[in-house]
Parts: C-alpha cells; sequence; structure tokens
C-alpha cells in the first residue's frame, strides 16, 4: 500500500472572496506527488491514509464533503463514520443525489454507551471497523473526525499503515489553492503564483475588508485600514529606478569640477538692516 | 443582564436562540461577568437553567443576580433553576456521612471514586434539563463555571471532552438548548491539558467571547478587551469567521462596552 499522505489546510494570504459565495482556500502537501495534488486526490488517485488536518480559524469538513462527493461521482461506495457531528450537519449542502448514496456509522450520539445499552457505534470498535467491517466493493473513504476519536476513548492502537512523512524524502510540494464550489465539489486553482511584493520578501499589501474580518498575516487589524498605501506599485518602482542618484555625476559636471581645483567661491550675503539705535545708549559710563 | 452586550452580540431575551454552543474563555483576567450575564439574560428569557457552579458559592451568584434584576432563590423555587454548588458537593462527598452516600451518586463523585469519567456529572445534567411533562420553559441552558476546576479536581482531559461531548449532543442537538462554559486559558501557559481543552471547544463552539485583560496592565478606566467571534466558518454559504474587539469596563450593576481607545475618560 502507498506510504500515506497528508494534506494540510492553511489559510491563504490573499484570499479574496469568489463570487457566489464559494471561498478559496489553500492546502499545503508533502510528497513527491508534483503540483497536482488535489486534482488527483479528488480524481480518486488516493491510496491508503489520507489526513485532513484543520484549524479552529479553518474548517477541514467542507474538504472531507468535496472528496465524498468526488468519490459518489466515481460511483464508489462511501462510508461516512461520524463522531463529530450529528448527520445533519454533515449533509448539509451536500446534493440529495449524493446523499441517498452514503451510508452512516453514528459514533457521535453515544461513542461510549453512556446514553444506552446499544449505540451504533461504539468509539473502541472504529478499529474493527476500519480492519474488516467496512462494505465490499470499491474503495471506501472513511470520512471522520479522527481528531475526535483520539480525545473521545483510549482505543486500543489502530492498524494504520505505515508513519506519516513524506514519501521519496524529497522537499515539500508547495501549497495550492482550492475553491469549494456551492454544490460541495471542489475545483483546484493550482499553485497561487507569489505577487512581486512577496518575492522581495515584504509582506502583501493588505485587502480592504469588510469590518470584523480576523486579522490578516501583517498582524495588523484589518478593521481599521489605513488611508495611505504604503506599497510601490509596478510603475512606481520603475519611475524611481529611472532617477538617478546624487552622487552620480553627469560627464558635463564632472569635468566642471575636475577643471576648478580648490577654488573657493564666496557669495558674501547682502548686509543686513542694521538697527539705528544705539544699543549700549542706557549703559552709565 | 448587560444591555450593551446584548446589542452587541445581536440577542435578545425575547428571542433566544438555540442549539448552540457559547465559549467564554478569559486570559490574564477574570471573565465570571458573562457568566453572571448569561446566568441572568437566559433566566429572563424563560429557559430552564441548569448551573454546574464549581467555583463560588450559591450566595455569591445570587448576590450578583440581584444587582443585574434577577433573583435565584425565586428561580429555584419555581423550578426554573437547577444549581449545583460544586463547593457544598465537594465537601459533603469527602467529609460527608455515608448515609447521605447511600441516596443518589453525587454529581461529582469521580473526586473519591476510582472511575475517571464524568457520567455522573453528565446524569446529573441530563435529568435537569429533561423535560417534565408539565414544564413549561422556553428551552434548557447548561451554563459551566467554569471547566478548569474539573481539571483541577482531577479530572483528566480526555474524560472533560467526553462529558461535554455529551452534554453537546443532549443539550444542543437533541433539546435544541445552549451550551454556554467558561474556560481559563493563557497563550504560554505550561499547562498543556487546560490548552487542549480549550483548542477542543474552540472547534466546536458557534460563538467565542474572549477577555482579555490590557497587555500594558492594570487601568482604572479600560478593565479589559473582549474579543467576539462568531464561527460563521462552521456554515456552509459563509466565509470567514468574524472577529470583533471592544473593550470594556465593569461597573456595579453594569459592564459598558466600547470601541477600542474611545473610552469615556478619554473622549
Amino acid at each position: 500500500m502507498a506510504a500515506p499522505f497528508a494534506v494540510r489546510r492553511r489559510r491563504h494570504r490573499e484570499a479574496p472572496p469568489e463570487r457566489g459565495g464559494a471561498r478559496r482556500r489553500t492546502a499545503a502537501s508533502s510528497g513527491g506527488a508534483g503540483s497536482a495534488m488535489l486534482e488527483a486526490l479528488v480524481a480518486g488517485g488516493a491510496e491508503g491514509l489520507v489526513l485532513v488536518r484543520d484549524n479552529a480559524a479553518c474548517e477541514g469538513r467542507s474538504l472531507l464533503r468535496a472528496f465524498v462527493t468526488a468519490a459518489v461521482q466515481r460511483a464508489e461506495r462511501v462510508l461516512v463514520v461520524l463522531f463529530d457531528v450529528p448527520r445533519e450537519q454533515f449533509e448539509a449542502g451536500l446534493s440529495p443525489s449524493v446523499k441517498e448514496q452514503l451510508l452512516y456509522r453514528d459514533g457521535f450520539t453515544d461513542p461510549l454507551g453512556w446514553s444506552g445499552p446499544d449505540p451504533d457505534l461504539r468509539a473502541g470498535d472504529f478499529g474493527g471497523l476500519l480492519a474488516g467491517g467496512l462494505p465490499s466493493g470499491g474503495a471506501p473513504d472513511a470520512g471522520a473526525g479522527l481528531t475526535q476519536l483520539a480525545a473521545a476513548a483510549p482505543a486500543p492502537p489502530l492498524p494504520l499503515p505505515g508513519p506519516g512523512g513524506p514519501a521519496g524524502g524529497g522537499p515539500p510540494a508547495p501549497d495550492e489553492s482550492f475553491t469549494l464550489l456551492p454544490d460541495g465539489s471542489l475545483r483546484s486553482l493550482g499553485v497561487p503564483t507569489p505577487t512581486p511584493e512577496e518575492e522581495d520578501g515584504r509582506p502583501p499589501p493588505s485587502v480592504a475588508r469588510t469590518p470584523g474580518s480576523p486579522r490578516d498575516s501583517g498582524g495588523r487589524a484589518p478593521s481599521h485600514p489605513l488611508t495611505f498605501r504604503l506599497q510601490l506599485s509596478a510603475a512606481e518602482r520603475a519611475a524611481r529606478a529611472a532617477v538617478p542618484p546624487p552622487y552620480q555625476l553627469s560627464t558635463p559636471k564632472r569635468s566642471t569640477l575636475l577643471r576648478t581645483p580648490g577654488t573657493i567661491v564666496c557669495a558674501l550675503e547682502p548686509p543686513e538692516d542694521e538697527d539705528p539705535e544705539d544699543p549700549d545708549d542706557d549703559l552709565d559710563v | 443582564m448587560f444591555t450593551e452586550l446584548n446589542e452587541l452580540l445581536d440577542a435578545s431575551p425575547q428571542r433566544p436562540e438555540t442549539g448552540k454552543f457559547t465559549l467564554l474563555r478569559d486570559t490574564r483576567t477574570d471573565g465570571s461577568f458573562l457568566v453572571h450575564h448569561f446566568l441572568s439574560f437566559y433566566l429572563r428569557a424563560g429557559c430552564k437553567v441548569c448551573f454546574v457552579a464549581l467555583l463560588q458559592s450559591f450566595s455569591h451568584y445570587n448576590i450578583v443576580a440581584q444587582k443585574l434584576g434577577v433573583s435565584l432563590t425565586a428561580a429555584k423555587e419555581r423550578g426554573q433553576l437547577v444549581f449545583l454548588e460544586g463547593l457544598k458537593s465537594c465537601l459533603d462527598l469527602l467529609f460527608g456521612e455515608e448515609e447521605k452516600q447511600s441516596g443518589q451518586p453525587s454529581p461529582l463523585q469521580f473526586i473519591s471514586e476510582s472511575t475517571s469519567n464524568l457520567k455522573a456529572l453528565f446524569d446529573f445534567v441530563r435529568t435537569s434539563l429533561t423535560p417534565a411533562g408539565s414544564d413549561s420553559w422556553k428551552g434548557p441552558v447548561l451554563l459551566v463555571d467554569d471547566l478548569s476546576v474539573l481539571l483541577s479536581l482531577g479530572a483528566t482531559p480526555v474524560a472533560v471532552l467526553d462529558f461535554i461531548h455529551y452534554c453537546r449532543v443532549t443539550v444542543c442537538y437533541q433539546l435544541k438548548g445552549n451550551i454556554v462554559v467558561l474556560v481559563h486559558s493563557n497563550e504560554d501557559s505550561e499547562d498543556e491539558e487546560n490548552e487542549l481543552i480549550v483548542n477542543s471547544l474552540c472547534h466546536h463552539s458557534d460563538l467565542i467571547l474572549w477577555v482579555e485583560g490590557l497587555a500594558t496592565g492594570f487601568c482604572k478606566d479600560v478593565h479589559g478587551q473582549i474579543k467576539i467571534i462568531r464561527r460563521a466558518s462552521l456554515e456552509l454559504t459563509a466565509e470567514q469567521d468574524l472577529v470583533q474587539i471592544y473593550q470594556y469596563k465593569i461597573q456595579d450593576k453594569n459592564v459598558t462596552f466600547f470601541a477600542r481607545g474611545l473610552s469615556a475618560a478619554v473622549l
């Protein structure tokens, strides 16, 4: 079985809102599969364990839904094991044709058997489910909240293949951008090209956002945007490069300076208007 | 309840929300004023409240609630409020006579027994909030003050998260109620178990109220800053979490909120 690889989501720094309400996200992938990692995953090229790891600011369940939608469209059997959310919340937003193809095991309602004698799925049975209880045919995807599973009960070690890590030992592939469409499917936007500001190492210009947006990577709360621009545009940078510095002398000026060495040019200032009053008038000599 | 906070949260006791998990989080300051706010808010809204109060005594909450216009004693007598006084229960559990222990199991029995889970506490919450036939309350609400105390009493983080999970299943999804939980946190804290719980709760919260002390220290006119994070990213159509930051000043019977830098003292 191929070594597992991880898809990690990270919020892209400049995420302009897409039309139609879909938002643009970024995934970082390790492994030497190249820049079309997400497209390969969505097209069914995944083997082994794919781990989607998110954070509180950017949830990963919608990516999971996109994988599920793509798997159903490839006519694969999909088993969804729920630990974190109820079924209604997981299938919200999925099209009805996708919803009716999904098989569910409910580990959310009663994973520890506290509420009744016969829960649908106990947390400790998840390993057995993965090992032998999956429905036959196709390559079922088990969508789950694995971090919730790890926190729910000290289950026995699951028979997962191999430790996670970059396959082939090469450098990690660059982050990829993707957007989730309203019907739940995923559209890969490829590797985002860095803007000239990012290549120089300077932070990108802060995008004007609606008040109340979270902080951008510059650390400044965008709810108080600047009224002036700090970065130069390309035309301004070109104009600045075209201006000669003052220490670079033109040829006529340099020859003039060389021809008249040591000359002191003294320009007298015009005499100031003198005060007619005698300042020593009040002295008693 | 604080009317200015209701305006900021766009909440009203006439139309309380359902199925929401609110996380109250404080760093370098005391966020318990939010607990008093939500307690009086939900009692005024006519909801049945189960208050797991582990930090202070009943009289403390009663005195503050009376300043906010709500009587906890009256609410308890009419059955609207179920109050678990953690301080008294712990003492009864550890030093009480054996006759008392033969009755119903104490909700905090994990302290004295070898069972490491909080199932007894969950059973207490469930029986308190499951509606009886004669109840006419609007919706159940679970209030916990605060969750970090359970760690100090010896519960493991996994046990605390299990308890919260079951409360979420029962109160938010099955009974369509609300949960409000207070935790303490510190970004550079060495208490990894506490930070684990806080991070996990942030994932499940619909609304996070994060109260922080000012980084510059104590100030007479500005007692701290509150960050209101609406987890819009959990919904399908919204894009990012909405974050609003305000500063506040706690007065005797009210808390005033204002934009940063616009305290009444400097205007």
